[in-house]
């Protein structure tokens, strides 16, 4: 848990250090997740369950970026929602930090940002972003707020109601809000597919920017491939109905992830395989219908 | 000209084209002025063509049926009643207003709690549909006597049965919004570890304000309808009983310019209401 408390110390994009090979040990903050022999069964009918997740077992370490990618339909969201107490385990159990994902909600440890972007309509930019204090009960840091909404390159848009917005715009607004209270673990459940190809690369450059400044324990599902190897320092594969992990690369390359990296045979190398892998799933999933 | 056209120029993608002479400034007033022109013109035919319509059905129905003024007057009959007796009405609208405003804002408050309620606790939502889908299927008709007998046989029954008509419609339009809550922002508020009460302030009550509005909408016609009934039915004041005192004795021109009235009260409160209705569609949506 000695990684946990560099968070009373600023962590900027200069403090992390560039040089050295891709670290085992995670400089970020954070606590761990611990996914242990889990599987989520769901009822269609009477008598009809489907099984999403099935003997799933997964470790995160604190600070990590994990990217869990799958062909549509392997559960990699039910295992996000999992994580984020929006959905109980069949069987198996969860815990971050030990606990029970629901008591991380409670305590407001949890960060989260959908692919709906979630942003209350009838409120400001500014008002989207103060609410995580709101729910949390605590006096809203705007001295915070402030900081993200430049960090996201919203300033300017800050009495900006969400309809006014772009999709992207959208998207920075509600990745600012996940941030906000400084979390111990971010779940990002495809938070830029709905987006187009150029915005969501933008996007995906800035997440990882913004991820830098304050690398903590993170969650992404996607099904893109190219976003998960430029984000990640693991990529976790999972095979569709029942959901199971398939396959887990190591993503070796430093930061930040330039278009320099990603032009790389290693990177398409990664990307060929990752893309290769996935193929043949959505194939064999494709035969079970 | 060359100046302005050029000043034009980079605006001219997200305008019509081939209007480089005017200046932009202009240009958009011009817009704005015809925008304006047309909304008040779609709102005057809005209002006159109805009123065209029914004039003209009605006194062709009177002329060609050559009904007696016993049975139904003609229009022009009861233009100049109303012209010949405005204060009397003045006051029975201002009478109606009042009590349809009254019973209609109990309603709904009744209908918001209730609707509340509904939200925190399943158990509330079992125990409170079924007695509250009973009262809505008895007929006003049956129910002004009852409701007399217990709170008298005076204008407080009249607001009771508007909040009665009211209510119903506030709390089904209202339960449907709290729970119509933009996608993805009830996992949200769970994920954050929101409180309940904080949900519900923050998230249910806000997501039900547009619904709320059009329930209104719907229900102040039908309570003006309704407090005329039962003014009709209980006999004591009122354009309801106006109405049917005028009618039993053969001065149709009387009692039917107090359906004027009424429809007049009840197309003024609409109005009202379906303007809040449009304002929180924007701000809420």
């Amino acid at each position: 848990m000695s990684t946990t408390n560099t968070s009373d110390t600023p962590t900027t994009v200069d403090t992390v250090d560039l040089t050295t090979p891709p670290p085992v040990e995670h400089t970020g903050r954070g606590v761990p997740i611990d996914l242990i022999d889990i599987g989520k069964q769901f009822q269609l009918k009477r008598r009809k369950t489907v099984d999403a997740v099935s003997d799933m077992t997964l470790s995160v370490q604190p600070g990590e970026f994990v990217a869990l990618i799958g062909p549509s339909g392997c559960g990699k969201s039910t295992v996000l929602r999992m994580i984020a107490s929006l959905e109980q385990p069949t069987t198996g159990t969860v815990t971050v930090d030990g606990s029970a994902p629901a008591d991380m909600a409670s305590s407001h440890r949890l960060g989260v940002a959908f692919q709906d972007n979630a942003l209350l309509p009838w409120s400001t930019v500014r008002s989207n972003l103060n609410l995580p204090y709101k729910l949390a009960g605590r006096k809203v840091d705007t001295e915070r707020v402030d900081s993200l909404i430049e960090l996201v390159g919203l300033k300017g848009f800050e009495n900006a109601r969400p309809k006014q917005l772009s999709g992207g715009m959208r998207q920075r607004v509600s990745i600012a809000r996940s941030i906000m209270l400084e979390p111990d673990v971010l779940l990002l459940d495809e938070p830029f597919g709905a987006l187009d190809a150029v915005t969501r690369r933008r996007l995906n450059m800035e997440l990882q920017r913004i991820w830098m400044a304050d690398p903590v324990t993170t969650v992404l599902v996607t099904h893109d491939v190219d976003e998960a190897l430029l984000l990640a320092d693991r990529v976790v594969v999972m095979s569709p109905r029942p959901g199971r992990v398939r396959m887990i690369r190591d993503v070796p390359f430093e930061r930040p992830r330039t278009s320099d990296v990603t032009r790389t045979p290693e990177f398409h190398e990664l990307v060929d395989e990752l893309t290769t892998e996935l193929d043949n799933l959505s194939r064999g999933s494709a035969a079970d219908d | 000209m060359t100046t302005i056209e050029q000043a034009s120029i980079p605006l001219a993608s997200d305008t019509a084209p081939a209007v480089a002479a005017t200046s932009t400034s202009s240009r958009s007033g011009v817009r704005t002025a015809l925008r304006v022109a047309r909304k008040v013109l779609m709102g005057i035919v809005g209002v006159v063509w109805p009123v065209v319509f029914i004039y003209i059905v009605w006194a062709l129905w009177i002329e060609l049926q050559q009904l007696p003024p016993a049975v139904a007057p003609h229009p022009n009959d009861v233009i100049d009643y109303i012209r010949e007796n405005p204060g009397s009405y003045v006051a029975d609208a201002l009478d109606t207003l009042r009590i349809v405003v009254g019973g209609v804002l109990l309603g709904a408050l009744a209908g918001v709690a209730l609707a509340s309620l509904s939200w925190f606790s399943s158990f509330a939502r079992a125990a409170i549909s079924a007695p509250t889908l009973i009262t809505q299927c008895l007929p006003v008709a049956t129910l002004v006597p009852v409701i007399a007998r217990v709170f008298g046989y005076n204008e407080r029954t009249v607001v009771i049965v508007a909040a009665l008509i009211t209510f119903f419609p506030v709390l089904v339009f209202t339960s449907a919004g709290m729970r119509s809550t933009p996608a993805g922002t009830t996992d949200m508020f769970k994920v954050f570890g929101a409180s309940r009460r904080r949900r519900f302030m923050l998230l249910a009550v806000p997501s039900s304000v547009p619904r709320l509005l059009v329930s209104l909408q719907l229900s102040v016609v039908v309570a003006v309808v309704g407090s005329m009934l039962a003014q009709w039915i209980m006999g004591a004041n009122g354009l309801g009983y106006r109405l049917a005192v005028a009618q039993a004795s053969f001065r149709t021109a009387e009692a039917w310019g107090a359906s004027v009235v009424a429809i007049l009260v009840g197309v003024l409160l609409y109005g009202v209401a379906s303007s809040l209705a449009r304002y929180a569609r924007r701000r809420f949506d």
